[in-house]
Parts: C-alpha cells; structure tokens; sequence
C-alpha cells in the first residue's frame, strides 16, 4: 500500500492555519454552478435530484444523458448486493443536460440507493427543482421501501417529481407501479430503459416538461397575489 | 482530576479505555515486539490503537459502505462505514480533479484530533482517529506493516 510523504509537521501548520475562508467575493447569484464553462448564455439553471432505491437505474440515467464527463464514486459491490449488481454509488452521481439552443441547463444529482447511504440524499436535496425518481420494475421487492421514501422525500421538499419505471415499455404497467408507490395523480411516470440513451432522454423531456408546468404554475400563483391587480 | 472526567462526554465514546487505577504504576508502553502478532483484522485495530500514542480507534470497511472491523475503543455503527466510503468515493474524484491518479490518504483535520483515511487494497477502507499531534509517519509505517492482513483477513 502506497501512504502520502506529507510529514507530521506540515499537518500540524496545516492545522494551525486554519483557513477563515473570506466568502465575500463568492457570487451566489445563478447560475448555481458554472461546472467549469462559459456560463454567459446559461440563464436557467435547474437542479435534479436522480434518486431511487438500489439498482434502480440512477446512475445508467445520468450517464446515458450528461453532456458532460459524469463525475461518478461508484466501487466493487461485496455480499449479498454483488449479486445483484457489480457495482454501486457511495456518495454521488453528478452530470448536466443543456438543451440545445437554449438557455436552459439540467445539473442532475444522482444519490447512492442503499438505507445506509440516506445521509447522501439529505446532503444532496437542497434547492431542488425536480425529483427524478427512478424505480426498477422487475425489483418488486424494492416497491414497499421506495414508495415510503418517495413520499417521505416530496413531502419534506414539496417540488414535483417525475417517476421513471425502468425496466418498462407498458405505460400502463407504468402507472400502477406508480400507484403502488404512492403517486400522485398529477406525477408525470413515465416508461423507460436506462440501458438506452434514448429512453434516458424522453425521462428528460418528462423533467423539462414538469419543469415548465411547475414554472407556469408559480408564474400564474404569483400574478394572483400581485397587489397590483387588487381592489 | 482522573483521565475520565476530563474528557468531554462526546468524545469520551472515541477514547481508548483508561487504566484500572490512576494509583498502579503505569504499564510499560506496549510494543509490537512484545505482543503477540495479530491474526485477525480486529486483533490488528486493536494492536494499532495500543501501540500508536495518540491513536484513539480505528474502522475497517469495504469500499462499498460496510463495517467489517472496529477497535473495542471506536463504536460500532453501521453510519461510519457508509460515510467513509462516501468519503473515499468524493475524494477520490477530488484526486482526479486535482490531476492525480491513486488516492493515498485522505485526513480530516478537526478541533479534536484528525481522522486520517487510506484506502487498504482495492477493497477496503481503513480509518482512525487520533489526537492531532499523533506521529503520522510511524502511524504510516505501522498501518504498512498490518496492511496485508487487513485487505485480506
């Protein structure tokens, strides 16, 4: 095993200056994350949190659509979870979709899946915009688990979701996974098969649209509480 | 004051158990010469946490978030394995950011002590806690030398 040559002496300086990081300068202002590009035509920006339970398809989603190297933790599986899969998300997922020709850029967080990992998901929630929750079909055992955490998730954060049933062409079948997990009548589910670049990208077609409902939608609360228009 | 009751109550659960009685004379600092050779991953935690001053106890855990081995002295809760991993997971994406290919060690420097991280083969983590002015260069060599019995025990 190879250990760092940083000696004892420069951890304790390290320690011993600690850093008062000067945030004056840091611009909180959109977009929320310039991700190292030119951001100057990048007006909107919205945050997807990708979560779901384990080998759902998460991480096939945000790698078959990111426009950008996806930056990935994913390690060997071990125990009985090496059965089902090789490989799993330890911390994060993080990939971005920019519709062409538009100022409208998708940064998508993808969360580890596994009850041990919630601490990721409670991190990675803040000022999201869409919850994208992605179910795998033939996992029927995971249904239960999923459908409280998917309520428990959008109760808490009160932003849309849009529900991709992976392992699924029947939009039928779709809808009663769907149900079963607690859906709401107004929750877009759609169909999809992550291995597929395509079907990963009519999941984001489904998140734009719910982006531009629920867009409309506070336009249109805003204008009925505009005092401007009262009495 | 006993060693007890100065340690703050959070970090009391973090600290090696302290000597029967403040009145017998203190042990001979334990070394690895005289102990016998660790045959098992807990055994070795143990041995580290013993023989390293200023060491205060030490997790092993698969990559992919599970406990696998602690010292009597670090509690067992299965949130420390996954954040370990999910640390190991960021950091070594930071590595690569950083234009780096291997993560060798990852230290997290706090008002307590620090926690110093390295990954154990291809599928282990190993943890441990110290006070901050621990010897991290015979700590290294240490860890070095136990390291193929905790990748593989």
């Amino acid at each position: 095993m190879s250990m760092t040559t940083m000696d004892q002496a420069a951890t304790e300086q390290a320690g011993a200056d600690r850093l008062d990081a000067d945030h004056s300068s840091a611009d909180t202002t959109s977009p929320k994350m310039s991700n190292g590009e030119p951001s100057t035509t990048i007006e909107h920006t919205f945050k997807i949190l990708v979560t779901g339970p384990f080998a759902a398809g998460k991480t096939s989603l945000i790698q078959s659509v990111s426009q950008t190297d996806v930056v990935s933790t994913d390690v060997l599986t071990s125990g009985d979870e090496s059965e089902v899969k090789g490989e799993t998300t330890v911390a994060m997922d993080f990939g971005t979709y920019q519709l062409p020709d538009e100022a409208i850029r998708l940064l998508l967080f993808g969360t580890p899946g596994q009850p041990r990992f919630r601490f990721m998901t409670n991190i990675l929630k803040g000022d999201v915009d869409v919850v994208a929750f992605v179910i795998n079909a033939e996992a029927r055992e995971t249904h239960a688990a999923a459908g409280v955490e998917l309520r428990s998730l959008l109760s808490d954060l009160r932003v849309p979701a849009v529900i991709a049933v992976n392992r699924c062409d029947d939009h039928e079948q779709a809808q009663r996974i769907a149900r079963s997990l607690g859906a709401l009548a107004g929750e877009a589910v759609i169909p999809c098969q992550l291995v597929d670049e395509s079907s990963g990208r009519e999941v984001i077609v489904e998140i734009l649209l719910t982006l531009l409902d629920s867009l409309e939608e506070m336009s249109s609360e805003s204008r009925d509480h505009d005092p401007a228009e009262v009495g | 004051m006993t060693a007890d009751t100065a340690v703050p109550e959070q970090a009391r659960a973090w600290t090696a158990p302290a000597p029967a009685s403040s009145l017998a004379p203190p042990p001979p600092p334990p070394s690895a010469a005289v102990r016998p050779q660790p045959t098992t991953p807990t055994e070795a935690l143990d041995e580290l946490t013993e023989v390293i001053n200023g060491a205060r106890g030490a997790l092993l855990a698969s990559v992919d978030g599970f406990s696998l081995a602690h010292s009597e002295s670090m509690p067992d809760e299965a949130a420390h394995a996954a954040m370990l991993a999910a640390a190991m997971g960021l950091a070594n994406q930071l590595a690569v950011m950083g234009g780096g290919e291997q993560l060798r060690q990852l230290v997290i420097d706090h008002d307590a002590g620090l926690l110093l991280i390295w990954p154990i083969g291809k599928y282990r983590v190993l943890a441990m806690l110290t006070d901050a002015r621990v010897d991290q260069a015979h700590l290294r060599r240490f860890v070095r030398s136990r390291a193929a019995l905790l990748a593989d025990g």
